[in-house]
């Protein structure tokens, strides 16, 4: 059987992403752990799950050094960073974690259940403001990382429509491409944003707030 | 010409080429005359070591007299004719006997002549014939001419130095003067004790008299320098009266009153120097409450007293005693050299006679061309180099000395150096960073401690707007910087040194350091209020309005859908921290991707047509919320209660205001369902605040609904604009 780690620090909503995930995956064993260091003790002990969903703002650390450390484990599994009020920010810090995708947790269950289908299945979507702030990451890091990939025109165009509230069937329409390819550019978006940020980890936390 | 004349340097030079001048005389006069060759102890007649004409001369023998091999009377040489100095003598006869005898002897010498003497042990006189040479060599000059030299040099150069600095002040005046005394005095002396046993008896007694008319030049002038500095003593005319007195013995001496060779000069002398040496003390006891004029004194007066008294208890006393001098004259010239060097010191380090740091500089390159020319003479006449070659050696040898050689006597000079950047950089820092008031001052004083090692800081009564010299030095006032008292900072360095316009010119730009970091650091304080401000207006405003709606909305759903806009506003807030107008695409964005979702989720078909130039349209915040407010409300209208098949949203821009259309093809609305719980009124109030105006119908043909609304934008210069303010 598949495993599901949740790494939430609120206890109510620990049990109703539990709920969600349980809709989305009932074919999936499911735990939850509360902090950094008791996914880091999961980890150990159980193994890496299969997807993992993380809040970002932990009480010993944040969400993305949870996705780091499932990633640096095992490449292939899903983790999904879950916020609330996190900025953007931290969204697209998390998704240069490693993170293949994100819920914002004040959506509608039913939002939620259909979104993290997707991801599973591979389709990643990005609200507006992120793919802005990815625009805005890669044109200031680009110059001064020679190490990260620079975006493609194409990749751009998507972002750039994205970020403009067009979504995923409306770029694909837009454009000319089938939705699938788009999907498939954002998550090549995704690894350049890991790829890039890496060279720049700490001055993008900085940068970000996310170090104090 | 007359203003280069008055220039410090060229005052400096015409009293070098004075010195260098009256130095080139003596040893002009004292080479031009015959020379025999012999070497005698000073004060007797034994021959020590012999060379050039009277090579065959055994060592040890005494001479007894000069003869010429032609005939006529012979020179009998005694004991006196051999003296350093003439003032020694014991009468006057003996003294003008000791005149003609160098007469006598140049001109004896002129010739070949015969020399008798007795070998040591013989008790039979002998005789040698030889023949002088025509002038002395330079070699053969004592060293005992070159100190005395010397002394005169040196004493010129400080003269020179503090007269061209301050020529209007008397004190420096009376240091040239006296200056000048030590050198007549000096280099008289010189010429006659170097002598071998011709000198012309003119420039003999010329010489014995310049030498003491220049002691009581010296003296007179460093009585009268001591009775006016640092503090005057006595009434006004008691320096010149004292001078007067002390030169007047001079013009007694010249005028033949006084002619006993003790009464001559070293009576006088001694008895000046008592004089000065009870004048230093009265000075220093006058400044027992000014510690600058002592800190100034000190070494100053220090110089004059002790190379005095060296002078007097080693030459004087034991002439007025009779008793045998302990050392050469030429010898105890030397003690004059501590005045210069205790003049040189209190001008660097307490700025006597006010001389700024720059004068050391001129001090240095005159030093470098003595330095140059010393060499350069050296090299050719000892070692008999060519002039060309000597000179280039010469530039070559003073470079590699003289430049380390200035600049550690620069560093050594002027104190401690700068405050290095890294550890000031961090105290301004800190200091710019502590809380105002207490804690800022007393980084501040941390600061000055650091820099100049004050004896004290204490703080400042009156608030002087510059930073400032005070106390002739001794103190340094500070103005107030923000959240800093104005303080005072006594004695630099523990007392060692004073403030100078160095200091001054330092603690401005560290000032101005600190002020201009203080000023970022409330501007960057200032930020952060404005932010607080911000997000404390944009939660009242928007997060307590809403959810106090939740709270008291009827139906789950709506109470839902509030809460969930609620917390995407908080998203807003927490993320935009823009409080300037900014581009609407990032609204546009969002609110496309917001109100798309909804209405797909609810199966109707939604358009969205924007133009371009609507993007990068400027909006304030109040716009902004407004337009928010009025997409979402006639969007979520449209969904609720129209049951429309599609929802179209149309933006453009026209006479500088955003005009924004919402149409659907529902089953349309009437003006007067405004009202009608369905928010519109609240809408339509909003967006009259912002300036905006607001109109609703049944769309064309009576089909649907349309809702037209006019927003300003910061770039109008027309429409509803005009009447936006500021937000």
């Amino acid at each position: 059987m598949k495993q599901a780690l949740i790494v939430e620090d609120m206890a109510e909503t620990r049990l109703w992403l539990g709920d969600i995930l349980q809709a989305a995956r009932p074919d999936m064993g499911q735990v939850a752990v509360a902090s950094v260091a008791a996914a880091r003790h999961h980890l150990r002990s159980q193994g890496c799950p299969d997807l993992a969903l993380v809040d970002l703002g932990l009480p010993d650390g944040t969400g993305m050094d949870v996705i780091r450390l499932i990633k640096a484990s095992r490449a292939d599994a899903v983790c999904i960073a879950a916020t609330v009020l996190s900025d953007d920010a931290s969204v697209v810090a998390a998704l240069a974690a490693g993170a293949d995708g994100y819920l914002l947790k004040d959506q509608p269950a039913e939002a939620l259940v259909q979104q993290l289908r997707q991801i599973d299945m591979g389709l990643a979507a990005l609200s507006p403001a992120i793919a802005r702030r990815i625009i805005d990451h890669f044109r200031l890091t680009g110059p001064m990382d020679p190490g990260g990939e620079a975006l493609t025109p194409r990749e751009s165009d998507v972002l750039r429509r994205i970020g403009r509230g067009l979504r995923n069937a409306e770029v694909a329409t837009d454009l000319g491409i089938a939705e699938s390819t788009v999907a498939g550019y954002i998550k090549s978006v995704y690894r350049k944003l890991g790829i890039s940020s890496r060279a720049e980890a700490a001055w993008h936390a900085t940068r970000m707030g996310l170090n104090g | 010409m007359f203003a280069l004349v008055r220039a410090p340097l060229a005052v400096l030079l015409i009293a070098l080429t004075l010195a260098f001048g009256s130095a080139a005389l003596v040893v002009m006069a004292l080479l031009d005359q015959p020379w025999l060759g012999i070497d005698i102890r000073q004060g007797g007649r034994i021959v020590t070591a012999v060379e050039g004409p009277a090579a065959a001369l055994p060592p040890g023998s005494t001479l007894l007299s000069l003869r010429s091999p032609e005939g006529g009377a012979a020179l009998v040489l005694d004991d006196f004719d051999t003296v350093e100095e003439p003032d020694t003598l014991p009468d006057r006869a003996t003294m003008d006997r000791v005149f003609s005898h160098a007469q006598t002897a140049r001109d004896l010498a002129m010739g070949p002549l015969l020399l008798d003497y007795l070998q040591p042990g013989a008790t039979q006189p002998q005789r040698l014939r030889l023949d002088p040479a025509p002038r002395r060599p330079l070699g053969d000059l004592p060293l005992t001419l070159w100190t005395q030299l010397g002394v005169g040099l040196v004493a010129m150069l400080f003269g020179g130095l503090i007269l061209g600095l301050k020529r209007r002040e008397p004190a420096a005046r009376l240091v040239a003067l006296s200056g000048l005394g030590m050198m007549v005095s000096a280099h008289a002396a010189a010429l006659y004790s170097s002598r071998e046993l011709a000198l012309p008896e003119t420039v003999f007694t010329a010489a014995s008299r310049l030498n003491g008319y220049g002691a009581l030049l010296f003296g007179a002038a460093a009585v009268w320098l001591f009775l006016i500095y640092p503090r005057r003593l006595g009434p006004r005319g008691l320096g010149p009266l004292l001078a007067a007195l002390i030169l007047s013995w001079g013009v007694l001496v010249a005028l033949g009153l006084i002619r006993d060779p003790l009464l001559m000069a070293p009576l006088p002398i001694a008895l000046t120097i008592l004089l000065l040496t009870g004048i230093i003390v009265l000075q220093y006891r006058a400044s027992w409450r000014d510690p600058l004029a002592r800190a100034a004194l000190r070494w100053f007066s220090l110089g004059f007293a002790v190379s005095s008294g060296a002078f007097l208890l080693a030459f004087c006393l034991p002439v007025l005693l009779r008793q045998p001098l302990p050392m050469p004259q030429a010898h105890a010239f030397l003690f004059f050299l501590l005045i210069y060097l205790g003049m040189g010191f209190s001008v660097l380090r307490y700025r006597l006679f006010e001389v700024q740091d720059w004068s050391v500089r001129i001090l240095y390159y005159v030093l470098a061309a003595v330095l140059l020319l010393a060499v350069d003479a050296l090299l050719i006449y000892a070692l008999a180099v060519e002039r060309v070659a000597a000179l280039s050696l010469s530039f070559f040898v003073v470079t590699l000395t003289y430049l380390p050689l200035r600049e550690w006597l620069m560093t050594r000079v002027f104190g401690p150096p700068r405050p290095d950047p890294s550890g000031l950089f961090a105290r301004v820092t800190e200091l710019a960073l502590s809380d105002p008031g207490p804690v800022r001052t007393a980084r501040m004083q941390g600061l000055m401690r650091w820099m100049f090692d004050p004896m004290r800081v204490e703080p400042l009564a009156e608030m002087p707007t510059e930073p400032r010299i005070d106390g002739d030095g001794t103190a340094l006032c500070l103005p107030a910087l923000p959240g800093v008292a104005p303080l005072r900072l006594v004695w630099a360095r523990q007392g060692r040194a004073l403030f100078s316009p160095r200091d001054l010119e330092t603690l401005r730009s560290v000032l101005g350091m600190a002020a201009q970091s203080i000023e970022r650091r409330d501007a960057f304080e200032r930020g952060i209020a404005q932010e607080r401000a911000r997000i404390t207006r944009d939660m009242h405003d928007n997060i307590g309005v809403q959810l106090m709606g939740a709270l008291h909305a009827p139906e789950t759903a709506r109470k839902d859908a509030l809460i969930r806009r609620t917390l995407s506003e908080l998203r807003e807030i927490v993320t935009d921290p823009f409080m300037a107008d900014a581009p609407l695409e990032a609204l546009l964005g969002d609110l496309r991707a917001e109100l798309s979702g909804i209405v797909a989720a609810r199966g109707l078909r939604f358009d969205w047509c924007c133009d371009e130039a609507v993007y990068d349209a400027l909006a304030s915040k109040r716009v902004a919320h407004a337009l928010r407010a009025l997409l979402r409300e006639t969007v979520n209208n449209a969904l609720r209660h129209a049951r429309a098949d599609a929802v179209v949203v149309d933006l453009r821009l026209r006479d500088g205001a955003l005009w924004v259309r919402v149409a659907d093809d529902g089953i349309g609305a009437l003006p007067e369902d405004e009202g009608a719980g369905n928010g519109l009124s609240g809408l339509r109030a909003r967006l009259e605040a912002a300036g905006g105006e607001f109109r609703f119908g049944p769309g064309p043909q009576g089909r649907g609904t349309v809702l037209e609304a006019g927003l300003p934008l910061r770039t109008a210069g027309s429409g509803p604009g005009q009447k936006e303010e500021a937000a």
